[in-house]
């Protein structure tokens, strides 16, 4: 089992619906967010391309985080979800510093907070909010050890990206190009 | 009745600088750090840390300075050991006290005993300065009654000398490993806290000997001649200092990767400057004149300016590695971010000092921090 995410950039409109249900799942204090959205344009006029993206914690299967943490608050759970225990973080921010997609942040309770894949759903067979709410179907979740999971197909029929591949960290979160 | 008086100011300035410090760390408990310190989840380490690096710094560069007595034999230096290792000490423990202020939840460091993660540097650093301050406690103590030379007082003085460099190498490694931040990242992080180190506990050691010479009155020839050969030492660990500083920065403005453009615009800063032109070319200068590096006043003031160079370079050298965000968000936050700290955290900065500075002049008062064997003093 190991949970991944595909992310459609062609079908994402940046309505930054995931961004709210996220937060409103989760419980996310104002002006923080666990997941964002990034645009970039690239080309030159008139030949411009501006592509979409809905980004969070990629949940790596090389986790720097994880190695930095002192206390083994940063951790990886079952399915190779990468998660904080709040009990046990002291609020150091190595594993911000260490994390090259800039995906945690300092909860105001002094602890570090990201996404989970919102394991307390997927524990119950539901989907993360964030691809519960997505009104254009853009994002897709599920195990990437499955080949006939729908996530798998779209990695496996459609040209796909990581984000930052020159880091390393194995990123389990494919955006669809 | 002067110095009477002079002594009563001075507690009475740190005693009000304290109760400040005090009041903002029940105000920080209470209120919590989102309310009173700037820190923000792009920029996580923030004055605080600086403050904190800096006096660890402090701490292990005195350390450096007892060892030439301790470690290498040179008994001239004996005079001074005591001070040293004493200032070293409390420099540590304010140092680690910022520190637990500046964590998001430092009653957590439970943790580091329950499930630790011996792959993260953090968790070695934790563990190299426990036994650092133990290891000085006991060689203090020793000297603190007389026992420079038995077994168990060399051993911790010698034990101090190596942990301390184990303890501040990790923690440049806690920079150096981070593969996410290309300015802080390489093998060269952790040998230039050592080299920052070394320079930290010379200033301080000139600066506040100094002082204390010139307040009371108590400066010897044996004394003068150690510090004359200290200033050369601060001479020569400047030069490398100023060489690593241009050479960090060249390779910085050589750099293909977008994170080093916080190079140039660290070289159009006040900050940058500051560290280069006042906190080290300048107290270079003075440091290889030879008929003014005799002058003990001119010592005192590169001493001085050093000292503030190497606060600002502590910042400086945070901040390059933060204030762009990493690669994939550049796209949605093109500038550099900025961060001012807050009263609050400038409070919690002078209240470490004022610690270090109270806790000092009572070693002062109550420890007899000039003492040594006589033979070394004749």
């Amino acid at each position: 089992m190991r949970y991944g995410m595909a992310i459609d950039t062609k079908k994402c409109v940046g309505c930054s619906d995931c961004v709210v249900a996220c937060q409103t799942e989760n419980n996310i204090p104002h002006g923080y967010a666990r997941d964002w959205i990034s645009e970039t344009v690239s080309g030159t006029y008139p030949e411009l391309t501006l592509e979409i993206r809905s980004e969070r914690c990629n949940h790596c299967d090389n986790t720097p985080c994880v190695r930095t943490c002192p206390t083994g608050a940063s951790h990886v759970i079952e399915g190779g979800i990468v998660k904080v225990t709040h009990e046990e973080c002291i609020g150091c921010g190595a594993c911000v510093e260490s994390c090259p997609y800039d995906a945690r942040y300092f909860h105001p309770d002094g602890y570090v907070d990201k996404c989970t894949f919102c394991d307390h759903r997927v524990k119950n067979g539901q989907d993360p909010a964030c691809v519960s709410v997505c009104p254009t179907y853009c994002m897709y979740f599920g195990d990437l050890d499955d080949p006939n999971s729908e996530v798998s197909k779209k990695i496996a029929t459609r040209k796909t990206k990581v984000l930052a591949p020159e880091a390393g960290t194995k990123p389990q979160i494919f955006y669809l190009i | 009745m002067e110095s009477k008086k002079l002594y009563n100011l001075w507690i009475a300035a740190l005693g009000i600088v304290l109760l400040a410090g005090f009041i903002t760390i029940i105000m920080l408990f209470v209120k919590g750090h989102g309310e009173l310190f700037s820190t923000i989840d792009k920029i996580p380490w923030t004055i605080l840390v600086a403050a904190y690096i800096f006096f660890i710094l402090t701490s292990v560069g005195l350390t450096f300075i007892t060892s030439l007595y301790t470690v290498f034999g040179y008994k001239k230096y004996q005079p001074i050991v005591k001070r040293a290792q004493f200032i070293s000490i409390v420099s540590l423990i304010t140092g680690l006290s910022i520190m637990v202020l500046e964590l998001g939840k430092p009653l957590h460091m439970i943790y580091y005993v329950i499930s630790p993660n011996p792959k993260s540097p953090i968790f070695w650093m934790g563990i190299f300065y426990s036994l650092y301050l133990a290891f000085l406690i006991v060689r203090f103590w020793k000297i603190h009654n007389g026992d420079w030379d038995s077994k168990l007082s060399r051993f911790a003085g010698v034990g101090a000398f190596f942990v301390a460099i184990a303890a501040e190498s990790t923690a440049g490694s806690i920079f150096g490993l981070i593969e996410a931040r290309p300015t802080f990242f390489g093998q060269f992080m952790p040998i230039y806290f050592l080299l920052d180190a070394f320079l930290s506990g010379i200033v301080t050691i000139l600066f506040i000997s100094l002082i204390y010479h010139k307040v009371t009155n108590t400066s010897t020839p044996v004394l003068e001649s150690i510090y004359d050969d200290l200033s050369k030492i601060f001479a020569f660990v400047l030069g490398v200092t100023i060489l690593f500083v241009l050479w960090r920065t060249i390779s910085g403005l050589y750099a293909n990767r977008p994170e080093f453009a916080v190079v140039e615009h660290m070289i159009d800063s006040w900050s940058f400057r500051a560290e280069l032109f006042i906190g080290l070319l300048l107290p270079f200068g003075l440091m290889v004149t030879k008929a003014i590096r005799k002058n003990m006043n001119a010592k005192l003031i590169a001493a001085i300016f050093a000292w503030i160079g190497l606060g600002i370079g502590r910042m400086e050298m945070l901040m390059s590695g933060q204030i762009l965000p990493v690669m994939p968000k550049v796209s949605i936050q093109k500038n550099m971010i900025l961060y001012n700290p807050t009263i609050w955290e400038w409070v919690i900065c002078f209240f470490s000092l004022a610690l270090l500075l109270f806790l000092y002049t009572m070693g002062e008062k109550y420890l007899k921090l000039g003492a040594s064997p006589k033979l070394a003093t004749e």
